[in-house]
């Protein structure tokens, strides 16, 4: 049996996978993708920075439905789906200061924008290139060893080193 | 050879620890492989880019096990159902907060 991948999983799949969206081609997607890290195909890996740009983006978007604030109970509710799931799927969690402090991570995020390789996107024409915070993903990937980064996110398909882009809407 | 196994390989040696396929192996009469196995030689760990793998890499929060059985489907649109308001939300505004992310 062929050993698992250690893969890197972008925010976005979590946020896809914990929402119903009404056509659902892309949460099928990333639903099909924790299924084969919970078989045990991949060793999912994730930090505390992911932890905090999920619930950056779940509040967000909760107060633009809303209009209005999330609580600080909401917050912590939201948080706790995000812990239950790491711990129930057993995926690696690190954490990013204690990465940042041992590892040159914004050294590399920055090598990692200089080697980026910038491209249009096919359907919508866009320029997709890595940005900060895209840089320091990759930056913490590397430094953890993730051969990959499994990711919706045309912005990562330049990236250049040890870590390569799973690009999941094309793999499943 | 992936990282899993390969650092499997490596601890093993590291640590001098039996071969997982036949632990219970007896130490050879002859002694031939115990120095090597005992005593790796930091320069060879080092040199081989080896020692951030083995020395230099953090402890995790939370380390790898096994997931729980059904764990991918329990959690499915689980957010859906704590907040009605985020119940059909359509892909474009799926794709648009992928896109505002980036504002970070």
């Amino acid at each position: 049996m062929q050993s698992p991948k250690a893969v890197y999983i972008d925010t976005m799949v979590f946020i896809y996978h914990f929402l119903r969206s009404s056509k659902g081609r892309l949460t099928h997607k990333a639903a099909s993708f924790l299924r084969d890290v919970e078989k045990g195909k991949y060793v999912g890996i994730v930090t505390s920075f992911t932890v905090a740009e999920y619930l950056a983006v779940i509040r967000g978007l909760l107060c633009q439905k809303r209009n209005k604030q999330v609580s600080p109970s909401e917050i912590s509710t939201i948080k706790l789906r995000l812990e239950q799931f790491i711990n129930q799927m057993g995926i690696v969690l690190y954490d990013a200061d204690v990465l940042a402090g041992g590892h040159a991570v914004f050294a590399e995020s920055e090598s990692m924008i200089e080697r980026d390789t910038p491209s249009k996107g096919k359907y919508d024409r866009r320029w997709h290139y890595l940005n900060g915070a895209d840089a320091l993903h990759v930056a913490f990937a590397a430094s953890v060893n993730a051969e990959a980064i499994a990711t919706f996110d045309d912005d990562f398909r330049g990236i250049c080193g040890s870590v390569v882009p799973l690009m999941l809407s094309e793999v499943y | 050879m992936s990282v899993n196994s390969q650092m499997n390989t490596e601890r093993r040696l590291f640590h001098g620890e039996p071969s997982g396929n036949n632990p219970d192996r007896k130490p050879p009469l002859a002694n031939d492989y115990l120095p090597k196995t005992q005593y790796l030689n930091p320069l060879v760990v080092t040199q081989a880019g080896l020692y951030d793998r083995i020395i230099r890499l953090p402890k995790p929060l939370r380390s790898w096990h096994r997931a729980s059985r059904g764990a991918a489907e329990r959690f499915s649109g689980c957010l859906s159902d704590v907040f009605p308001e985020l119940k059909g939300i359509s892909e474009d505004d799926l794709k648009l907060l992928q896109k505002k992310r980036h504002r970070l």
